[in-house]
């Protein structure tokens, strides 16, 4: 079982969940059950009693963070170092927020039998303006998007956090490759940059050999 | 002293000037989210850089460590 956060409260959390999406129905044809707590769902009253009740093996959580916790619904904290990161013990953990590697993973990463993947830095993507109601029509925050599905989507398929780590990284560095040889795309260096930035700011923390089994 | 200071600040303000001479160049339509800090056009990350503020110096960061990256790999 797998339990996936998708708040929409912005334009960051809007196209991570659309895009998450994606992920999380290809999940569910794998077979895997999924908890999908969305918009006003992703709170903490919420995620505190899924993890409990249903003991997801694997929590995908999108959206705002800092060192030391990620967020949910309208940037409601869902999970606090210090505080409550004990509900990730014995699970893969990956959040697609701002930096929550730093703190939250390091301890999260110390905890038994458990695997942290994030962002030891800002996650950041362009997006187009005249985009920003169909993310999934974006091309621009697409390769952004596909470098941070990778992660979940390898795992689903049953590899260790290690390996689902670098295939995320060698999709990003491909999307990157491509933009750079562009000459004719006035963006392309920009969000190249962009890439690079993400994929050397993704880190695990804890037991890189763990899997997901479905 | 003095002109270690001197050439430091010119040294930030070439960097500011490339920077600001790379967003110029994006599409108008261009956005850019940036986590919890929010998203920002274009134009207002031009005005970031060249204010030199936090979101200013994270924009110049991200696209100062990229062009050494990619010039690394090319072997420039």
């Amino acid at each position: 079982m797998m339990l996936v956060t998708r708040p929409e409260s912005d334009e960051a959390t809007r196209y991570l969940s659309a895009w998450g999406n994606l992920v999380l129905k290809e999940a569910k044809q794998a077979g895997v059950n999924v908890i999908d707590l969305y918009r006003k769902k992703a709170n903490r009253k919420d995620f505190e009693g899924r993890i409990r009740k249903c003991n997801p093996k694997l929590v995908i959580l999108n959206g705002h963070g800092n060192d030391t916790c990620v967020t949910g619904h309208e940037k409601e904290p869902l999970v606090i170092a210090g505080e409550n990161e004990n509900l990730l013990e014995g699970r893969i953990t990956y959040a697609i927020s701002c930096n929550a590697a730093n703190v939250l993973g390091e301890v999260v990463g110390r905890l038994k039998n458990s695997a942290f993947i994030g962002y030891a830095a800002k996650f950041s993507f362009p997006f187009r303006h005249d985009r920003m109601h169909l993310p999934l029509e974006d091309d621009r925050a697409a390769p952004f998007m596909e470098m941070s599905n990778q992660v979940t989507r390898s795992l689903v398929k049953g590899h260790t956090v290690e390996e689902s780590l670098q295939r995320s990284r060698e999709v990003g560095l491909d999307h990157a490759m491509r933009l750079l040889s562009s000459a004719s795309d006035p963006n392309a260096r920009f969000d190249a940059n962009y890439l690079l930035w993400n994929l050397r700011h993704q880190v695990y923390t804890g037991d890189g050999s763990k899997r997901f089994a479905v | 002293m003095k002109n270690d200071v001197t050439s430091q600040t010119e040294l930030e303000e070439a960097i500011k000037q490339l920077v600001v001479a790379r967003l110029a160049v994006l599409s108008p339509e261009t956005g850019l989210s940036i986590g919890s800090e929010g998203s920002f056009s274009r134009d207002e990350l031009i005005e970031h850089v060249e204010l030199g503020d936090e979101i200013g110096k994270m924009v110049t960061e991200v696209q100062m460590e990229g062009l050494r990256y990619w010039k690394e790999m090319a072997g420039i």
